[in-house]
């Protein structure tokens, strides 16, 4: 212990991993979202002015920093937002930033530290009108025409592992027929321009799932999708930290009856600064976090949180974004993590 | 407590444990290979009639376990199905696997079917390499395939050439198994398909070479085998290879990872005398060690080491009711 003291000031402290003990029955975060920018600008209030900013190197600095952690999976949120694109694209023109393609830059870092990409497909439309964006069909030719020239661009990548539909998916009970016909076609496309890509889709509604009968089955035998990563809805306060895991249970056994897509996680390590959807989202302690984890880490195969970027950051990094207090959620994890090692 | 077989377990014993996954599917048997090993279960099975071979599948969903892996579907020179390719073992059943299958579509198990074994099935290496056994065995596929793959239980295939792992896959395990692979996938696109390799004590991570051919290796899933019952390993010190293996296909993004749980022990020397029902001490201590890293157990195997009581189609040795009433006592409660 003594020859991994840090030295803060002129105290000397204990590692302060010493303080975690090792639980191999709570898994480590495998992966994050990633963003370009933030939708919800009210949320995003602490790591969106950043963003457009960054340049190829801080971009490539973030992967690296991320990759750092353990991470493996990366999921691209959006690839363009409010009519224009985070790459050079003849659909649309591309949002001003001060690197001139961030999906080719942060994809040939993944490629470097061995990152996988779920790259997105969306947003080609509004992505708060969630309904219209799955069935409205000038979206959907535009979102199909921009796969077909992301394929083109970056399928070479071998981190470009696969493709995440953003327009999340939200389940009353079951999912619906709208959202199981959206996500059938985009693995339709996405099996055509790339026949070996892990698709991915991360549902809201979690806590309303109902699987008494067979419908939630049957439903998800239609769906075509290689991993669900369901929401835990901690950070949007529809349940508490810890009393999520019994709904994850239930999905690992309807997982394990249809045995079709794989069951993950989409964690939820943020908090709002007030009210929730309508102000900033802040990092959660990491002591919630660690509830959560363990909650989940029973059921699921990987656990991703929302998200690395705003609530997480290395100290001293060159690629900082998001609220100050982010460097300790880093540091408190990462503390833990070295604990598990 | 342990090994008193007068001491029946009940659910009063147990805590709900949600670090502990349940058994989630079991290997399948038309007949044992090792004949000294299936002392207690081989002599029932080519007696058992149609509904025998239901009864034993419907009483398998019973316990909640979704997946099961047939071991072969030819033995000897003899398959256990009727083909154009050999002749038929002379068991009761005129077509047992038509029969589980029908049966597990009823019950919805999902069956990872056979490829083998056309040849000698402990001569590992050959099995792997010889064409003439690959010829007879990517044949049989294509007829398995014709004749069964209308059944929704047929979920895939599995190859039951025991890979042995030697630090990392080798070559002519990569090969044999993405050959195996390939010719699945032309048969049956949307197969899951599944290996079961020894050697999980003896991979190694230092370096790149396991990801390496990890990555090499075109498989949907990979249960390791936990060597516990073989005893290589004692219960509850599997579990530290289990988590570098998850790290290493975590971050490899391929294969799943399952487990591949022996719930035997041998009545005598181990693989030269029969193999009998483990405690549930044991097998439970197992499974804890390996859960927090495998998307799900698999256990080697119901047959012979698990029997309802009163079972109208009992294949074993006399301790499998209690292993069978021990596990579900413990599921009871963590339901």
């Amino acid at each position: 212990m003594a020859s991994a003291s840090l030295f803060i000031g002129d105290s000397v402290l204990a590692d302060p991993s010493s303080q975690w003990k090792r639980m191999p029955q709570i898994k480590p975060i495998m992966g994050s979202w990633f963003e370009f920018i933030h939708g919800g600008s009210a949320e995003g209030k602490y790591w969106n002015p950043a963003l457009p900013k960054f340049t190829e190197a801080q971009w490539k600095a973030k992967i690296k920093e991320i990759s750092e952690t353990g991470m493996q999976y990366l999921v691209l949120m959006a690839v363009a937002n409010e009519g224009k694109t985070y790459y050079p694209s003849k659909l649309a023109p591309q949002h001003e930033y001060a690197c001139s393609d961030p999906l080719e830059a942060i994809l040939s870092a993944a490629d470097e530290c061995g990152i996988k990409f779920f790259v997105s497909n969306d947003f080609w439309g509004d992505w708060n009108s969630v309904s219209n964006m799955m069935t409205n069909k000038d979206v959907a030719k535009l979102r199909e025409d921009s796969m077909a020239e992301i394929a083109e661009k970056y399928s070479h990548h071998k981190s470009f592992y696969g493709w995440y539909y953003p327009n999340e998916t939200g389940i009353w009970n079951q999912f619906e027929d709208i959202a199981v016909n959206y996500v059938n076609r985009c693995t339709k496309v996405a099996r055509e321009l790339m026949p070996h890509s892990v698709n991915l889709i991360a549902p809201y509604g979690t806590l309303s799932t109902r699987l008494d009968g067979d419908k939630y089955a049957k439903q998800l035998e239609k769906l075509d999708i290689d991993i669900v990563a369901y929401q835990d809805e901690i950070g949007v306060k529809k349940t508490k930290a810890g009393k999520a895991g019994k709904y994850f249970e239930e999905l690992y056994k309807v997982h394990a009856m249809v045995g079709r897509s794989r069951l993950w996680a989409d964690m939820e390590v943020f908090k709002f600064e007030g009210p929730v959807y309508k102000s900033a989202l802040l990092p959660a302690d990491f002591s919630r976090i660690l509830k959560q984890m363990e909650d989940i880490s029973p059921y699921v195969e990987h656990i991703l949180i929302y998200q690395y970027e705003g609530m997480m950051n290395k100290p001293g990094s060159t690629a900082f974004c998001g609220h100050p207090s982010s460097t300790k959620l880093y540091t408190d994890y990462m503390n833990w993590l070295k604990a598990q090692r | 407590m342990v090994g008193d077989a007068a001491h029946a377990m009940n659910s009063s014993e147990w805590k709900r444990s949600p670090y502990i996954k349940p058994i989630m599917g079991t290997w399948f048997e038309f007949f044992h290979g090792n004949q000294l090993a299936g002392k207690y279960w081989n002599p029932q099975l080519p007696k058992f009639t149609e509904s025998q071979w239901r009864e034993k599948i419907k009483e398998i969903s019973e316990t909640g376990m979704q997946y099961l892996v047939l071991m072969s579907v030819a033995y000897g020179g003899k398959t256990f199905y009727p083909s154009k390719l050999a002749s038929r073992h002379d068991y009761v059943c005129d077509d047992p696997l038509e029969t589980v299958l029908s049966a597990a579509d009823e019950y919805g198990l999902k069956f990872f079917v056979s490829n083998d074994f056309w040849g000698d099935w402990s001569s590992v290496g050959n099995m792997m390499t010889n064409i003439d056994i690959a010829k007879l065995r990517e044949d049989s596929m294509a007829e398995i395939a014709e004749k069964y793959s209308h059944h929704k239980s047929f979920y895939g295939w599995y190859y039951p050439n025991e890979t042995g792992i030697w630090d990392h896959f080798e070559d002519v395990a990569v090969n044999y198994v993405n050959r195996c692979t390939k010719v699945a996938k032309e048969l049956m696109p949307h197969s899951v398909n599944l290996i079961a390799p020894y050697g999980t004590l003896s991979t190694r991570f230092e370096g790149n070479q396991y990801a390496k051919q990890l990555e090499k290796l075109d498989i949907d899933i990979v249960a390791y085998q936990d060597e516990v019952g073989v005893r290589k390993v004692k219960a509850g010190c599997a579990g530290k290879h289990y988590e570098e293996l998850y790290k290493v296909h975590a971050k490899v993004g391929r294969s799943r990872l399952w487990a591949d749980i022996e719930i035997f022990d041998f009545e005598g020397e181990v693989y030269k005398s029969a193999g009998i029902p483990a405690d549930f001490c044991r097998v439970l201590k197992q499974i804890e060690d390996v859960s927090p890293f495998v998307e799900h157990i698999l256990v080697y195997q119901y047959q012979g080491m698990m029997n309802k009581p009163r079972t109208s189609a009992y294949c074993g040795h006399p301790r499998s009711e209690k292993l069978y009433t021990d596990y579900m006592n413990w599921l009871k409660i963590q339901r």
